[in-house]
C-alpha cells in the first residue's frame, strides 16, 4: 500500500525538463521497436545497395567500359556507387520521416493506445514532431552505417570533415520533412487509411528531389518547384560535397534555405495539425476507427 | 454394375471439376473484392506510376552519352523491364501476401480445415495481378510515350502477348514455391524485398543475361524469369535468345511445370510437417 501511493505520488511529480524526457522516451521506445524487427532494420540497410547495384549493373551492361566515365560527364561525380548510396538513404530516409507520424498515429489507434496520449501532460502535436525527431537520428545512424560501408570498400576516399558534414545537413534536412510528417498525421486522423495519400506524396517528393540524378534533367518549371522541397537542397548539398555541382546557389545559401524552410514547413504542418485535431475533438472522431 | 461404376467415377469426376471451378471462382472473387475495396490504391498506382519511371529509368541512362537518351530500342528495352519487373514481384508477394494475411488475420487454419485445393486457394491474387498487370501495361506505355517521346516497338505482338501470359505461370511456379517458405518462416517481407532485387538483377530483367559473368548465369539459367524476359524482348524488339529459340521455350516450359510441381507439393510437405509439429497456429 505504502508502495503503491510512493509510484502515484512519483507519477504527480512534475520532470525536471519534459520535452528533453518524452524525446528520450520516444527514442528509447523507437530503438526498442527498431531492434524488434531486425529484418525490417537490414532492407532499410540494404535497399540503397540494392538500388545502386541494379543501376550500376545496367549502366555497365549498357556503356561497358565508357559507363563510368560517361556517368561523370552526367553528373560531375566520379563514384556512382557513393552517389546512388547518397541518394538512396535520403530517399528512404525522406519516406521514414513522411509516413512516420501518420503510421504511428494509425498504429496507435488500432491498437488502442491512441486515446491515452490524450490523458498525459504531454502535447500531441510535439508528440509526433519527437517521434519524427528521433527517426532522423535513427536514419542519420543508418545513413553513417550505409556510408562507412561505402567507405570501407575504399573505392571512395572521402575525409571524415566531409562525411561529418554530410551527417549533419542529412539531420537538418529531415526535420521539416516532419511538417509534411504532421499534415498527413492529420489526415490520418480525419480520415484513417491515408497511405495511398502518403504514398503518392513520397513518389513525387523522391522523384522533385533528385536523389538519383542531377535536376537539370527536368524542365525549368519543373525545377524552380523542386527547390521548395528541403529534400532537393539536402540532395544537391550531399552530392556537392562528393563532387557534384551546387547549381545556381552556394552550398551556404541552400543551408540557409533550408532552415527558412524547415521553419515555414513544421508551422504548416503544425497549423494543419491542430486544426484538424480540434475538429475531429469537436465531431467527436478523434477515436473512430 | 460395371456401367453404374463407370458412371460414379465420371460423376465423382465431374463433381470435382466443378469443386475446382467453385474454389478458383471463390478465390478469384476474394482477390478482387478486396482489390476494389482499396481503390484508393489503384489511384496512387497510376499517378505515382510517371514519378517512378524517371526515378528508375534516369539513373541508368546517367551511364550513357547524353545523345543516347532518346535510343528507341534502349527505352523499349526499359519498358519490357518495366512490365517484367511487375511480374516477377507477383510471383514473390502473390503466395507470400495471401498465406502471411492469412496467418496475421487468423484465419488459416480455418482455411487449412477445409479440404479445398491450398493453391487455388492462396493464388487469389494471381487473378487481380491479371488485371493489374493489363492496366499497367497500358498506362506505363502511355506514360513512357509522353515522358520519352519514343515510338513504341513491337515486332511479333502476338508471340509477345504469349510471352506475357506464360510469364505469369513462370510466377506462379515460383510464388508456389516461395509460398511455402513462407508458410514455413513466416514474416519475410524483408527478404522478398531483398530477393526481387537480385532476381531482377540475376535474370535479366534490364539487360541481357549474356553480359553476366559465368557464375551468375549458372544461377541465372534455373530460373524460369531469364527465359520470360529473353523470350518477351526477343519477340518484341528482336533482340537475340540466349538459345534458339525452340529449345529455349522447350526449357522454359520445363521449368514451369517443374516449378509448379515442386511448388504444390512444398506446400503440401510444409502443411503437413506444421500440421504434425503443432507450429500451424505458432507465429
Amino acid at each position: 500500500m505504502y508502495l503503491c501511493t510512493i509510484r502515484v505520488r512519483d507519477l504527480q511529480k512534475k520532470a525536471r525538463f519534459p520535452i528533453f524526457s518524452l524525446a528520450l522516451g520516444i527514442l528509447a521506445k523507437e530503438l526498442k521497436i527498431m531492434s524488434r524487427y531486425i529484418g525490417s532494420l537490414l532492407l532499410v540497410l540494404f535497399i540503397p545497395f540494392g538500388m545502386s547495384g541494379l543501376y550500376l549493373g545496367v549502366g555497365y551492361a549498357l556503356a561497358g567500359e565508357k559507363s563510368f566515365s560517361n556517368f561523370q560527364a552526367n553528373t560531375g561525380v566520379a563514384t556512382p556507387l557513393a552517389y546512388f548510396v547518397v541518394g538512396g538513404v535520403l530517399m528512404i530516409a525522406s519516406m521514414v520521416m513522411i509516413e512516420n507520424a501518420s503510421s504511428i498515429i494509425r498504429e496507435e489507434q488500432l491498437i488502442g493506445t491512441f486515446e491515452l496520449h490524450y490523458l498525459t501532460p504531454n502535447s500531441p502535436v510535439l508528440t509526433w514532431m519527437l517521434h519524427a525527431f528521433a527517426w532522423s537520428i535513427l536514419m542519420v545512424i543508418v545513413f553513417a552505417v550505409d556510408i562507412s560501408i561505402v567507405l570501407a570498400t575504399a573505392i571512395v576516399g572521402y575525409d571524415y570533415l566531409t562525411v561529418f558534414l554530410i551527417f549533419l545537413v542529412v539531420f537538418i534536412g529531415l526535420i521539416p520533412l516532419a511538417g509534411l510528417g504532421l499534415v498527413i498525421a492529420a489526415l490520418t486522423i480525419r480520415f484513417k487509411e491515408v497511405y495511398a495519400v502518403s504514398s503518392t506524396i513520397n513518389a513525387f517528393i523522391s522523384m522533385l528531389s533528385g536523389f538519383y540524378y542531377p535536376l537539370e534533367i527536368f524542365p525549368r518549371i519543373v525545377q524552380a518547384v523542386a527547390q521548395l522541397l528541403p529534400t532537393t537542397h539536402v540532395s544537391i548539398i550531399t552530392k556537392t560535397l562528393i563532387g557534384a555541382s551546387s547549381g545556381q546557389l552556394s552550398v551556404g545559401d541552400r543551408i540557409l534555405v533550408m532552415v527558412l524552410l524547415a521553419f515555414l514547413y513544421l508551422t504548416f504542418g503544425k497549423t494543419i495539425y491542430q486544426r484538424w485535431e480540434n475538429e475531429a475533438r469537436k465531431r467527436g472522431e478523434l477515436s473512430k476507427y | 454394375m460395371r456401367q453404374g461404376k463407370e458412371g460414379s467415377s465420371q460423376n465423382i469426376k465431374a463433381r470435382s471439376i466443378q469443386a475446382l471451378l467453385l474454389e478458383i471462382e471463390a478465390a478469384a472473387t476474394i482477390g478482387f473484392k478486396t482489390y476494389f475495396r482499396y481503390i484508393a490504391w489503384l489511384i496512387s498506382d497510376i499517378i505515382t506510376t510517371p514519378a517512378w519511371l524517371i526515378m528508375i529509368i534516369v539513373p541508368m541512362l546517367l551511364f550513357l552519352p547524353q545523345e543516347q537518351w532518346r535510343d528507341p530500342l534502349i527505352l523499349n528495352s526499359f519498358l519490357w523491364a518495366m512490365v517484367l519487373w511487375d511480374i516477377v514481384s507477383s510471383g514473390l508477394w502473390t503466395f507470400g501476401m495471401a498465406i502471411r494475411r492469412e496467418q496475421q488475420t487468423g484465419t488459416l487454419e480455418f482455411l487449412l480445415l477445409t479440404n479445398a485445393n491450398r493453391a487455388i486457394i492462396f493464388s487469389r491474387n494471381i487473378f487481380t495481378r491479371l488485371f493489374s498487370l493489363t492496366l499497367s501495361v497500358i498506362y506505363s506505355f502511355a506514360f513512357f510515350v509522353f515522358l520519352f517521346g519514343i515510338n513504341i516497338i513491337l515486332l511479333n505482338p502476338i508471340l509477345t502477348l504469349v510471352t506475357l501470359l506464360s510469364g505469369l505461370f513462370a510466377s506462379l511456379g515460383f510464388g508456389l514455391l516461395y509460398g511455402a517458405a513462407v508458410f514455413k518462416y513466416k514474416n519475410v517481407g524483408p527478404l522478398t524485398n531483398i530477393l526481387q532485387f537480385l532476381i531482377l538483377g540475376i535474370c535479366g530483367i534490364f539487360f541481357p543475361v549474356t553480359t553476366l559473368p559465368e557464375p551468375l548465369r549458372l544461377i541465372a539459367y534455373p530460373l524460369p524469369f531469364t527465359y520470360t524476359a529473353d523470350l518477351l524482348r526477343h519477340y518484341a524488339l528482336g533482340t537475340p535468345t540466349i538459345f534458339p529459340p525452340g529449345i529455349e521455350w522447350a526449357l522454359y516450359v520445363l521449368e514451369i511445370s517443374a516449378y509448379l510441381s515442386l511448388g504444390l507439393l512444398a506446400l503440401y510437405l510444409v502443411e503437413k510437417n506444421l500440421k504434425a509439429t503443432g507450429q500451424l497456429g505458432a507465429y
